[in-house]
């Protein structure tokens, strides 16, 4: 019951309209739209950051959402729908944190003081893997839609980040955006993602001819 | 080439086939076994070479499985997570004891060694695999053969994911010598396991001693060669070498090695058992081979000495040979046959030999063997020689089988009388009376005993007369040859015996000598120059022409030693030696020589010669006759020819055809001494002659003889009814002479004319008396 009620919170606050906006659309290397890519970029706006408690949920064994953006110092809810416990943990820099094996919606939320990404996983179901991005106060981070748009300012750059990047999962990759990108409707960035996503056990390749 | 026994081939042939069979066998085998062996090898190796394979798979999982657990070790990855190095330290020391590893390390994203439990791995260190450890992060993990030191590790990289990776753990376990003998105990064969450094050196880990496992790593192709020896192997060890791992030129091995000196002890063992039986079995059966090769051979062997024993001539030997093969014992049988006909045979060869064929008496050889044997034991006894006479004559009438079926008659009257008896010759038998004291009786009643008439098919009857010869043994002779000889020379005086029995006595060998010598004496007459033979001439007087025309040659021979020979002495003798043609042809030619030397009167005289039957068949007679009178100029009408009646009697036919040749030829032919031949008439009126000569015996005493007067009277006129003119030998008074004329005689010969005179007399003989008229003189003489 409360899961389309955190959806439509999450679409109607965190997807504000820019004035003078322009779409950015991000596909991957088969020109398939790319969803949950962070995008983020500078906006000297001083907003103050968010106070209401953010939520990732767990169902079905994956957190939901997959990709969380909340602000520094907010604090995020790690409700259990699932019938099962799990045992949620970060070992990132940002923010490492445990709750030891819970159902149902632990009684202490948690708050992320200091910007950066955060893996999350599940000790005892390790496909489980969510992403919190604790945007710093400076900057907005948008999330794309099933799409791969997102709708952000004419700016010159962003950071974008996705959990199926190539290369290191914990850095952001800087893509600048020339003037002309916004002559069109919507400027098409491209971003390469890793083919399968290892399951480790058998998956290796042996070095044993 | 030397013959070998029977017994021998037999031997060689199985033994040589047995032990040919079973070289060919063995060397089957051998190679068999070889190849199954070497076979083997090769799939042991194979099947090891995968199990191993499969071995390493396995322990690989195993290790990354428990490798995996420990990064995923929530306190592991929590402690990794502090990026406090001590403490990541000491989790992998600790982490790593959990699952006994060898090296554990925990390796940055970017490629830092945190932490590193080897000292060959220094934290602050960059990891040489970047390659891998890309690979690593990128898979979540990576395993793979890695020198580090002078050990070589099976690495294990695995990420640890917080829940994405944070840094990569690495897992290193050694691969030791307990490994090596652990998959030595999996696989049972030895394991090398051989790796090459940076440095190009290469180094091993084996389950084999040092030097064998060098030597293993330069040789691992088996040499696989058939033409080895199966006891002996250089090579203890046949190895399968195959490639593991390549990791920037480091190479890692695996040398698989399996015992062949185990493996091939077996079949060596095989094989030897194999060539023991063959060996076993060759002795057995040639054993075997040699006994019933012995068996087979043994009573061939035994029948060969049989077989030599009847080439001595021991003939009673009973072949008893016990043979197990069929054809053996019929060759057994057929032996003894043999034998029994060689002895038969033998019998009959001996009988022949000794007997005479057609009369089943003795033959000569025999009878001198009995002669013999009785002369030995110094007995006196009496030897019969008992000879037909005119045998010939019977063959002739009544032909050969007649002449044969007679003998055997005879024969078996002689063999009816006590004694032994053989034949000697052709008509000549021989009878050794049993009783040593042979009477006169006994002689006689042998003689009746064979001259009865003999009665042949076809009503034949035959009589015989025989002439007996007596010889007293051993005082008649002791030397068979002697015996033979005078029994010989007594019968054939027998023959002219009016009783025909002669016995033997010392005179008739004498007389026999004698003949000998005259013979011999001829001979060299008429080779000689110097001849003692001289031809001497009787006129023949024309009783009608009152005048001497004709004369006889009479040869005549006057020896220095011997003194006076006979011509009927002679003559026969150089009849029977064959002397008599050239006897002849001297005479012709003397006689023609003493016409041309002849002169006056003389020089109208025909000479006549007295010519054997054996000159008349003479073909050369003529042109010896010719030759004669050519040389020496004497007319052919000079000469005339005489043959006695008997002579012509003898063969009638062919001496006409002779006779009638000489006739046609010119020359006037006289039958001599007629009267006493016994002349059929009708070849009298056949025969080419012309005149006829009564014989002397009927005219010597004709004057006084009434019954020669009347058979001259009766030859003369048979005589004049063939129209032949007639001459009268011997006369020697004027009676005869006067009765011989009143009878119608032609021609006067004897000594009232003249007795033979010398060539060299004849001319003056004939100068005084040709012309003389005897009968005449002796009216003359009378008055």
């Amino acid at each position: 019951m409360r899961i389309p009620f955190t959806l439509v919170f999450v679409i109607v606050f965190c997807l504000p309209k820019f004035v003078n906006a322009a779409k950015l659309k991000i596909v991957d290397q088969y020109n398939q739209p790319l969803a949950n890519v962070v995008v983020g970029f500078t906006h000297a706006d001083n907003k103050s950051p968010a106070n209401y408690l953010a939520i990732m949920d767990q169902v079905d064994k994956q957190f939901v959402p997959h990709v969380l953006i909340i602000d520094e110092g907010q604090r995020v809810q790690f409700p259990n729908s699932d019938n099962i416990r799990h045992h949620v943990y970060s070992f990132s820099k940002a923010k490492p944190f445990e709750i030891k094996l819970y159902s149902g919606t632990p009684s202490n939320p948690v708050q992320f003081n200091d910007s950066g990404l955060v893996a999350l996983g599940c000790n005892i179901h390790d496909q489980m893997i969510g992403y919190i991005y604790v945007r710093p106060t400076n900057e907005r981070a948008i999330l794309s839609n099933q799409l791969g748009e997102v709708e952000i300012p004419k700016l010159s750059e962003v950071q974008i980040w996705h959990p199926k990047q190539q290369g290191r999962v914990d850095t952001r990759q800087r893509i600048e955006l020339p003037k002309a990108a916004w002559q069109e409707e919507h400027y098409q960035i491209t971003l390469p993602i890793q083919e399968v996503m290892p399951a480790k056990s058998n998956k290796f390749k042996s070095r044993f001819k | 080439m030397a013959l070998r026994t029977l017994n021998h081939n037999i031997f060689r042939l199985v033994g040589g086939l047995l032990v040919f069979t079973t070289f060919a066998i063995l060397f089957a085998v051998w190679l068999a076994t070889s190849n199954h062996a070497r076979q083997q090898v090769e799939r042991e190796l194979q099947i090891t070479q995968s199990v191993f394979k499969q071995v390493i798979s396995s322990r690989e999982q195993q290790l990354f499985n428990s490798a995996e657990l420990l990064t995923e070790d929530f306190g592991f990855r929590q402690a990794v997570a502090t990026r406090d190095s001590a403490t990541i330290m000491s989790v992998i020391e600790n982490h790593g004891q959990r699952i006994s590893a060898d090296i554990m390390a925990l390796i940055t994203l970017d490629n830092n060694v945190v932490a590193s439990t080897a000292s060959s791995l220094q934290s602050a260190q960059t990891f040489p695999q970047q390659q891998l450890l890309k690979q690593a992060i990128q898979d979540g993990g990576a395993i793979f053969f890695l020198p580090l030191g002078e050990r070589l590790y099976q690495i294990i990289l695995l990420t640890v994911d917080a829940p994405t990776p944070i840094a990569v753990a690495l897992v290193g376990f050694e691969i030791d010598l307990e490994l090596v003998e652990d998959l030595k105990a999996i696989t049972k064969l030895d394991i090398t396991v051989e790796f090459n450094l940076k440095d190009e050196i290469k180094q091993q880990i084996s389950s084999l001693p040092e030097g064998i496992s060098a030597s293993l790593s330069e040789q691992t192709e088996w040499d696989y060669s058939f033409f080895r020896l199966p006891f002996v192997h250089s090579q203890m060890y046949a190895s399968e070498k195959f490639e593991i791992s390549e990791l920037d030129g480091q190479k890692v091995w695996i040398i698989l090695s399996a015992n062949v000196q185990k493996l091939f002890a077996d079949f060596n063992f095989l094989q030897f058992k194999i060539t023991l039986i063959s060996m076993l079995s060759i002795i057995l059966t040639l054993i075997l081979g040699a006994i019933f090769s012995k068996n087979l051979t043994l009573p061939i062997t035994n029948l060969a000495i049989m077989a030599q024993g009847i080439a001595r001539g021991d003939y009673n030997k009973n072949i008893q040979i016990v043979a197990n093969a069929k054809e053996i014992n019929n060759l057994s049988i057929a032996f003894k046959s043999m034998q029994e006909n060689i002895v038969s045979r033998e019998a009959e060869i001996q009988y022949q030999a000794s007997h005479d064929l057609l009369t089943r008496l003795y033959n000569r050889y025999e009878i001198a063997n009995i002669i013999e044997q009785q002369l030995t034991e110094k007995q006196s006894f009496v030897v019969v020689g008992i000879k037909i006479n005119d045998f010939r004559r019977i063959s002739d009438t009544f032909g050969y089988p007649i002449g044969d079926a007679c003998l055997q008659q005879i024969a078996k009257r002689l063999l009816v009388l006590r004694g032994q008896s053989a034949r000697i010759g052709g008509s000549e038998l021989l009878w050794i009376p049993k009783s040593t004291d042979v009477s006169q009786i006994d002689i006689y009643d042998m003689r009746q005993s064979l001259e009865k008439t003999y009665y042949f098919e076809n009503n034949i009857e035959v009589n015989l007369k025989i002439s007996v010869a007596i010889l007293n043994l051993p005082d008649d002779g002791i030397e068979l040859d002697t015996i033979f000889r005078r029994m010989n020379l007594t019968l054939e005086d027998a023959k002219s015996q009016a009783n025909y029995l002669q016995i033997y006595k010392q005179s008739l060998e004498e007389k026999y000598l004698r003949k000998l010598e005259i013979l011999n004496e001829l001979k060299n007459a008429l080779n000689g120059e110097d001849t003692d033979l001289a031809m001497f001439y009787q006129p023949k007087y024309h009783i009608q022409r009152t005048r001497v025309e004709k004369m006889e040659a009479l040869i005549r021979w006057h020896h220095k030693k011997l003194g006076f020979i006979s011509p009927e002495l002679f003559i026969p003798l150089a009849e029977q030696a064959g002397l008599i043609n050239q006897l002849t042809n001297w005479v012709i030619r003397r006689v023609t020589f003493d016409i041309s030397h002849w002169h006056g009167q003389a020089t109208d005289l025909q000479v006549a010669v007295n010519l054997s039957v054996h000159d008349v068949v003479n073909p050369k007679l003529q042109r010896v006759i010719l030759t004669a009178l050519k040389e020496f100029k004497v007319a052919q009408n000079k000469l005339a020819f005489e043959i006695t009646e008997s002579d012509l009697m003898d063969d009638p036919q062919t001496a006409i055809e002779q006779l009638k040749l000489l006739r046609s030829a010119g020359f006037e032919l006289a039958i001599d001494d007629f009267g006493t031949g016994y002349s059929s008439l009708a070849y009298l009126k056949s025969m080419p002659v012309s005149e006829l000569k009564v014989d002397k015996s009927f005219v010597l005493n004709l004057a006084t003889q009434k019954e020669d007067q009347t058979i001259v009277k009766s030859i003369f006129s048979l005589a004049r009814n063939f129209n032949l003119q007639l001459v009268a030998e011997g006369v020697e008074d004027l009676a005869t002479l006067e009765l011989l004329a009143q009878w119608g005689c032609d021609w006067i010969q004897g000594y009232y004319i003249s007795k033979p005179m010398p060539a060299d007399a004849v001319s003056g003989w004939m100068n005084e008396y040709s012309k003389q008229n005897w009968t005449k003189k002796c009216e003359e003489s009378g008055l």
